[in-house]
């Protein structure tokens, strides 16, 4: 590999995705292992799906789980699905592989994981799961933090996210200032700032946690799946979400290993 | 028929105290098996010091819907100034509707358990100023 200096000792690949990471607040890059990315999606499948012989392809099945599930019932069968997820042991593992080198390119390559990971589900024009506009920093998560957002059928339209661009959070303070227990109030004056991201599935959002984002009511008529999950660097500083309760190291190198037990000789 | 309650968490300190939030909500879950409530999946403070905007919230819109009241972890989550806690719990009485705090057990549904929750922040705030002030004199003894 040929590593071109610039202002930081990184390499052109990085400083692309830092360069448009620092600008916009996300990016979105191809998995970068496929199998494991199938492997996640046949488990999400299996928990859902009893019927084996079921000749509908992945993405259908997941895409058309609204036609058999009432928004009522929509809760419970997510923390089930979601309680199978944070039990297998290879999930989360699986998980990091598929975008291990952005996290590399914007956190660093010590890392703590959040201890679970969440799942989304939203159903055409279902009220009940939505999140409405708001930054992961407003209720105690660290700003050193990014989310790993990994859609399991495409994400496009009301069936996706939105987030501001780094470049309007000025205008967004003013906003803010003015009315910050309204969320109507706040997605109605920011809603032409905001950037409505299209992902594919095989590809993975790394955003900035910091910047609003949110979702509103899917009107696509599929079912949108998504997984979420928060790192950060291991000595970065934490706030209300801590090492241990929320967190969990997964890539101390040895050089750190040696450090935290290292006594000088006495 | 069963209450349906908001459950109401913090995510900063309050009076130097920190609760995981996954604790908040355990404790909020347990209190309203207790008592036989339907508990509404909380709502997160915001993080910024003596902020209550995601209460007001609360108060202003979900208290409009069918929804009886709120749940919170506890007392002294309430803003910190006597007239603006005294504000917050007027309003939700106004509209016939209850607050309950999970960790004290407490219930309150008129002006006199509103007074009861306000006794119980005064001697809190003082038994801080008086220990504080007893760690100083220490110092001289």
């Amino acid at each position: 590999m040929v590593y071109t200096v610039t202002a930081m000792f990184i390499t052109k690949t990085e400083k692309i995705i830092a360069d448009k990471f620092i600008k916009d607040g996300y990016i979105i890059l191809k998995v970068e292992d496929s199998k494991r990315l199938r492997k996640l999606q046949n488990f999400i499948v299996k928990s859902i799906s009893k019927n084996t012989k079921n000749k509908k392809s992945n993405l259908d099945i997941l895409n058309s789980y609204y036609m058999n599930k009432r928004n009522k019932d929509l809760n419970q069968s997510r923390l089930r699905i979601y309680n199978n997820i944070n039990n297998n042991q290879n999930f989360r593992k699986d998980f990091y592989f598929l975008a291990k080198h952005g996290l590399d390119a914007i956190v660093g390559n010590e890392l703590v994981m959040q201890n679970k990971i969440n799942l989304s589900i939203q159903n055409p024009n279902d009220h009940s799961s939505l999140l409405n506009m708001h930054a992961d920093t407003w209720s105690g998560d660290s700003p050193y933090e990014v989310v790993v957002w990994l859609p399991m059928v495409d994400a496009y339209k009301s069936k996706s996210m939105y987030i501001l661009p780094a470049k309007y959070l000025k205008k967004f303070q003013k906003i803010f200032l003015k009315n910050q227990s309204n969320q109507k109030y706040l997605y109605s004056k920011l809603k032409k700032y905001f950037h409505w991201l299209e992902i594919k599935f095989g590809e993975v959002l790394i955003f900035n946690q910091t910047l609003p984002h949110g979702n509103i009511v899917n009107k696509v008529n599929e079912t949108r799946w998504s997984l979420n999950c928060r790192f950060k660097s291991i000595f970065s500083p934490y706030e209300d979400k801590k090492l241990g309760e929320f967190f969990e190291p997964i890539t101390i190198k040895p050089a750190t290993k040696i450090g935290l037990k290292y006594k000088l000789p006495s | 028929m069963k209450l349906k309650l908001r459950g109401y968490i913090t995510s900063r300190k309050f009076f130097d105290e920190r609760v995981p939030q996954s604790v908040q909500n355990l404790v909020i879950r347990e209190f309203c098996k207790k008592i036989n409530a339907n508990y509404l999946l909380s709502a997160t403070e915001y993080y910024m010091k003596n902020n209550h905007s995601i209460l007001k919230k609360i108060i202003r819109d979900d208290l409009n819907k069918n929804i009886n009241g709120i749940v919170a972890y506890s007392i002294f989550q309430l803003p910190d100034e006597y007239f603006s806690r005294k504000k917050i719990l007027s309003e939700i009485l106004k509209k016939n509707k209850i607050i309950c705090f999970a960790l004290e057990n407490k219930i309150i549904k008129n002006l006199e358990d509103s007074e009861n929750i306000q006794l119980i922040w005064e001697i809190k705030k003082k038994t801080i100023i008086s220990n504080n002030f007893i760690s100083k004199l220490k110092m001289y003894v």
